[in-house]
């Protein structure tokens, strides 16, 4: 403090709040939304309608770090809780400062990422590459605080004829490459992590439709300025809404996708004509269902719909959905559940009766004779890339590994429709309760 | 004693929190953030549009309605705290 008044304050922090903890899973057995959990959905819901949180009573700091550790929310969960993590009567110093480390973090990796984002676009430019950032990159500008929308990658799309050209750039940077696919290569410096596509999805989604043939329109269905290109916020919508159907499908889902749609349907419906195409969209993608379940699990969590109307939605299928959304953590990983485990194979197992058989044939010929879309994604495999005709030599360097290395559990994994099939139904109505199944 | 601001160092608030944060092309565990008050953040900020001592003071001098030598002792003793923490760099006047 000087003698005038003026006080200048630097503070600072304690070491270990600079650090981000490991991540841990302690969940505990559900039996239904405790006083922590509703809070953690008030605070996400306020933050991205502006609004202050109120502290229930028995709210638990602990948990609450859990929940926002878990699906990656910490920096927000930090700025709308702060009451209650700065009130040592109520929380725990280690407790407090682990909080406030996901919010510093947050903001220091995103300050970082913008710095590399701009040298990146820079380098492009120079080259002459045409690129567009998409997903979260784009999203994040559309939360209160960008800096809080944490990502664990920058995505960003280039023309299959300028990928190459993209990744050399990359490495140039001091980037190392962490080769995901042929259609998306992934870039590591410190903890920046960007994955340069020259598709924006390749898997499938599991509900019969081509959406990876359908989302290569995207430089189609962008805003160009000069070499940058900025997705059309309806046709960026609808990719959102299959890529976050990928994940129910795959390993499941926690809020932050739901949240990134409702601010991105925001914009999608304040042009009434592109909501229109948006729904179009959806459902020509079949998608339409789906989105009418996400819809009425957001206004039933956040108070916000999205483009479609809102499903009807039973209390039992709400129960579960919210238990297993509270579980799964941001994109599924933090589960146990032995029902995420199937999701790869209900995706080829839509039918019933003789023809559940006759998929389960297909699937085991499918395991033996990998057909060359899915084996091009495979790094062992990867010299087969515009080769097609060297699959045979695939399939025998397949054959050799799993016989010598592993029988059991390609056996396993050939037989699954046989031998599990009961969790293959059950994650099929599962599939179905969401509007994703066929 | 003038103090430079150092690259890649930034000023910003984020709900409502005022933070220095010192940007890494390798950002690692262990960042480099400092929170402060509003006050030190406009002074960095005035220090980093025009590294000239003599602008900063009497830029604070009117914004805050403080005397001269009041806004040299603020500057001097922030300058040197930004130094020692890698924010700035000090250079003889």
């Amino acid at each position: 403090m000087t003698d005038s008044g003026l006080s200048l304050q630097l503070r600072a922090l304690p070491r270990a709040a600079t650090l981000k903890p490991a991540r841990r899973s302690l969940y505990v057995n559900w039996e239904m939304m405790n006083s922590t959990q509703k809070y953690f959905l008030e605070a996400l819901s306020d933050f991205i309608s502006g609004r202050a949180t109120a502290v229930p009573p028995d709210a638990d700091p602990a948990e609450l770090l859990r929940l926002a550790d878990i699906h990656s929310v910490g920096g927000i969960i930090w700025a709308q809780c702060r009451e209650l993590f700065s009130d040592p009567g109520r929380c725990d110093a280690e407790t407090a400062g682990r909080m406030h480390s996901y919010f510093l973090g947050d903001v220091y990796v995103s300050l970082c990422r913008r710095e590399a984002t701009g040298e990146i676009t820079d380098a492009f430019e120079a080259a002459g590459i045409g690129y567009m950032p998409f997903k979260g990159e784009i999203i994040k500008d559309l939360y209160p605080a960008p800096e809080l929308r944490e990502m664990g990658d920058i995505d960003i799309l280039v023309s299959p004829s300028d990928m190459d050209a993209a990744c050399e750039i990359m490495k140039g940077l001091g980037y190392t490459d962490h080769t995901e696919t042929p259609d998306v290569t992934e870039f590591h410096r410190g903890l920046l992590v960007y994955e340069i596509h020259r598709r924006a999805i390749y898997e499938d989604i599991g509900n019969g439709t081509d959406a990876a043939g359908f989302f290569d329109a995207f430089p189609e269905h962008a805003v160009r300025h000069g070499l940058a290109a900025e997705p059309e916020a309806g046709f960026h919508y609808a990719f959102i809404t299959a890529h976050t159907a990928k994940h129910i499908v795959n390993r499941g889902s926690g809020f932050r996708p739901f949240l990134d749609m409702i601010l991105l349907a925001r914009k999608v419906k304040s042009i009434p004509e592109e909501a229109e195409k948006t729904r179009e969209m959806l459902n020509e993608l079949k998608l339409s269902d789906f989105e009418s379940i996400c819809s009425a699990l957001c206004l039933r969590w956040f108070g916000g719909s999205l483009v479609c109307e809102p499903a009807v939605l039973t209390e039992e299928f709400f129960e579960e959905t919210t238990e297993k959304v509270f579980r799964d953590g941001v994109f599924g990983k933090s589960n146990g559940d032995t029902i995420n485990e199937h999701g790869n194979v209900a995706k080829t197992m839509k039918r019933r009766g003789i023809y559940y058989v006759i998929d389960a044939v297909k699937f085991f010929f499918g395991r033996i004779f990998p057909p060359y879309g899915e084996m091009r994604y495979v790094e062992s495999y990867s010299f087969i890339d515009g080769r097609p005709w060297l699959i045979p030599a695939a399939w025998v360097k397949r054959w050799v590994v799993s016989l010598f290395r592993h029988p059991g559990r390609s056996a396993r994994l050939a037989l699954h429709p046989m031998i599990r099939k009961n969790e293959i139904d059950k994650r099929n109505r599962f599939l179905r309760d969401w509007g994703i199944g066929k | 004693m003038i103090y430079i601001i150092a690259k890649g160092a930034v000023a910003v608030t984020v709900c409502g929190e005022h933070l220095l944060v010192k940007t890494d092309k390798n950002p690692s565990v262990g960042c480099n953030i400092r929170q402060v008050n509003e006050e030190a953040k406009t002074l960095f900020l005035f220090m980093q549009e025009n590294p000239d001592r003599e602008d900063v003071i009497r830029r604070l001098t009117e914004h805050y309605g403080i005397d001269e030598k009041t806004a040299e002792s603020a500057y001097d003793g922030f300058g040197a705290q930004l130094a020692t923490e890698g924010f700035a760099e000090g250079r003889d006047a």
